[in-house]
């Protein structure tokens, strides 16, 4: 019986030692920015500690623990209309939020799954926007009070995403910003 | 008798070399281009610059930061222990037509390198000399002396290598 236990106890430690491994492994944010025209490559690589560091040196005017204002320099949007609106949207489920076909541009918002996906195309030109922003990173960042982002607990959120969060294509650049586990 | 006289006044040249060796030695190199540059070499022992540093006057001695960069220092100490603790890598590149930029960090410095078509800058920053920069920043205040004393975190490391041209200079730290 005893020694079943301490097999059993094994097993499960070995089994959760595998996923609290990966978690321990430093999440990298990634930016790459091209320019044909200009023939320029940008590569950032930062850990997500770093850049947790860094949003806390942003002016005191713009971010204060960790939080964003957006009154002084985002008067036309209100975070407080963004989490009203954020809240309705959560509870409708899956859904197609924004669907705009005009003559030259699509412009398509939707909640898919764990993700919101903003996606902009543009017919006459090459330029695309995609943009994959998981739900809870949008919850976090909408969890402060008033008009404030939650940097902070976006950044505990975004620790935990792996993938492809923004691309942007146009007839002369790209821009990619990811996160993965690789310097 | 003799002898023992010889071997104490041997030994102190030898011990004060010891200590300025012990204590560290900045070392500038300048090599101008051409066939009629100067080579130039400024060994400064940083124990004989810190004492110097030690006689500036009193209201030039603890030179008052900015308020709004006072602010910033506890942000700032935390985010080269960040970097510090972080693992090693290419952090910044930038290429371009003619000049690239690139930021690495390798074990707790940070390397910068600009090559462009006429100079190439190598800049060593030991992150332990930055974080005891700050640490002694922490009152608003910051004397040479305590630059001068951080500059001995940065023991055996060449911290600029410039090339402008024919021109040539080294900055390192024994």
């Amino acid at each position: 019986m005893k020694t079943s236990k301490i097999v059993m106890a094994g097993v499960a430690a070995v089994g959760l030692a595998g996923p609290l491994a990966a978690q321990t492994k430093t999440a990298w944010l990634h930016i790459r920015v091209e320019e044909a025209s200009r023939e320029s490559k940008v590569s950032v690589n930062l850990p997500l500690p770093v850049v947790e560091a860094a949003l806390a040196m942003a002016p005191e005017k713009f971010a204060s623990h960790g939080r964003i204002r957006l009154d002084e320099h985002g008067k036309d949007l209100k975070v407080a209309d963004l989490r009203r609106m954020w809240n309705e949207l959560r509870a409708t489920g899956q859904a197609e939020i924004v669907s705009i076909e005009a003559r030259d541009e699509k412009v398509r918002v939707a909640k898919e799954g764990d993700r919101v996906l903003i996606r902009v195309e543009k017919l006459s030109s090459k330029e695309a926007v995609r943009v994959d922003v998981p739900v809870a990173v949008v919850d976090a960042l909408l969890s402060g009070e008033g008009d404030e982002l939650n940097i902070e607990a976006a950044m505990g959120e975004l620790k935990k995403l792996r993938g492809d969060i923004v691309q942007v294509n146009d007839a002369d650049s790209t821009v990619r910003i990811w996160i993965d586990e690789r310097m | 008798m003799v002898m023992k006289v010889f071997a104490a006044l041997a030994a102190i040249p030898i011990c004060g070399m010891a200590v300025v060796a012990g204590t560290g030695v900045l070392i500038v190199d300048v090599k101008e281009g051409g066939p009629d540059g100067h080579h130039i070499v400024v060994p400064v022992p940083l124990l004989a610059a810190q004492a110097a540093a030690r006689f500036v006057p009193s209201e030039a001695s603890r030179i008052p930061l900015p308020p709004e960069m006072e602010r910033y220092l506890p942000a700032a100490e935390r985010l080269v222990a960040a970097l510090a603790d972080a693992p090693d890598g290419e952090l910044v590149r930038v290429d371009e037509k003619q000049e690239q930029v690139v930021i690495t960090k390798v074990g707790r410095t940070l390397q910068i390198e600009v090559h462009g078509p006429k100079e190439d800058v190598s800049v060593l920053v030991p992150l332990t000399m930055v974080s005891e920069v700050l640490r002694r920043a922490r009152d608003g205040r910051l004397a040479p002396a305590d630059v001068v004393a951080a500059l001995r975190q940065a023991r055996l490391t060449k911290i600029a290598d410039v090339r402008d041209g024919g021109d040539h200079v080294q900055i390192s730290i024994w």
